[in-house]
């Protein structure tokens, strides 16, 4: 029944965390763990770009927003870059209502 | 004799019933403008699977509604009940010809929605549920009790648009090609 939140992975300095099926109030706080250890591979220069894939994202809420949004302020902050991609969908839909999708540069 | 129908439902004020209460809104939405015995909203004969564990938004008015929905019942049980125990939520849900109406109630603690100000950053880190549900729906109204009842509406489409209108805001589709 339960399934993986986000997925991993490392090609170099370049990091991909995919983000599955739904993100909201109930187990944003899940991410806060990879957050931190994104900050650390961050500050250690082990990774200098994170993307953050929402293809398979199919519902968020205003929790799982901030959790994004905290992922990427976070790591910006240490100098590192994050890209946002492929939201669609319900997701698409909340960053446009919140015009997150003119930050991020997502269509 | 009205054309709106109403639906009840009543339910532990726990996030974990939260999306029960979700999926019996997306259906209610697939039913507004229909006689509840044939085609949905969209006109296409194709119903979204009811209960299901995806979330399958099949138009634009289901995708608003549910969204705006979830916003006030996550608010509901993290701040009316200060994330659980204890209270129950009841939603009535009224389906018409051309609208959807979901009247919530609980029992919990006050809410001051005219204390809600709007995001001033371009990535807020919070305050975001109430301005989600105000985009995506008509009618966002709250009555302190007890009970406190919050009032959501909104129209297939529109009276001012002409037909074909939009439901969801033109810079809120999440609908891709």
């Amino acid at each position: 029944m339960s399934e993986e939140l986000y997925t991993r992975s490392d090609n170099g300095n370049e990091t991909t965390v995919s983000i599955r099926k739904k993100l909201d109030v109930t187990n944003a706080p899940q991410l806060f763990d990879l957050i931190a250890e994104l900050e650390e591979d961050v500050k250690a220069k082990k990774v200098s770009t994170v993307i953050v894939d929402l293809k398979e994202l199919e519902l968020i809420d205003s929790s799982g927003v901030a959790a994004i949004v905290g992922l990427y302020k976070r790591t910006k902050k240490l100098g590192g870059t994050v890209k946002i991609t492929e939201a669609n969908g319900q997701p698409l839909a909340i960053f446009k209502l919140l015009r997150m999708d003119r930050v991020w540069g997502l269509e | 004799m009205s054309d709106t129908r109403t639906v009840a439902l009543t339910i532990p004020g726990l996030l974990e019933f939260r999306d029960l209460a979700m999926r019996v809104v997306m259906e209610s939405c697939n039913l507004v403008g229909t006689n509840g015995l044939s085609q949905p909203a969209d006109g296409n004969g194709e119903s979204q699977p009811a209960l299901s564990d995806t979330y399958d938004f099949s138009d634009d008015f289901t995708l608003a509604f549910s969204s705006g929905f979830s916003e006030i019942f996550n608010n509901i049980v993290l701040h009316a009940y200060d994330g659980g125990g204890g209270g129950t939520i009841r939603c009535e849900i009224r389906i018409a010809t051309d609208h959807l109406a979901v009247e919530i109630t609980d029992t919990g603690r006050s809410f001051d929605l005219t204390a809600v100000k709007p995001l001033e950053e371009a990535l807020p880190m919070g305050g975001m549920g109430i301005t989600i549900a105000r985009g995506f729906l008509d009618e966002v109204d709250y009555e302190s009790g007890p009970p406190n009842r919050w009032r959501l509406v909104k129209y297939l489409r529109r009276p001012s648009e002409p037909q074909g209108g939009p439901s969801v805001p033109p810079e809120a589709s999440g609908q891709t090609q």
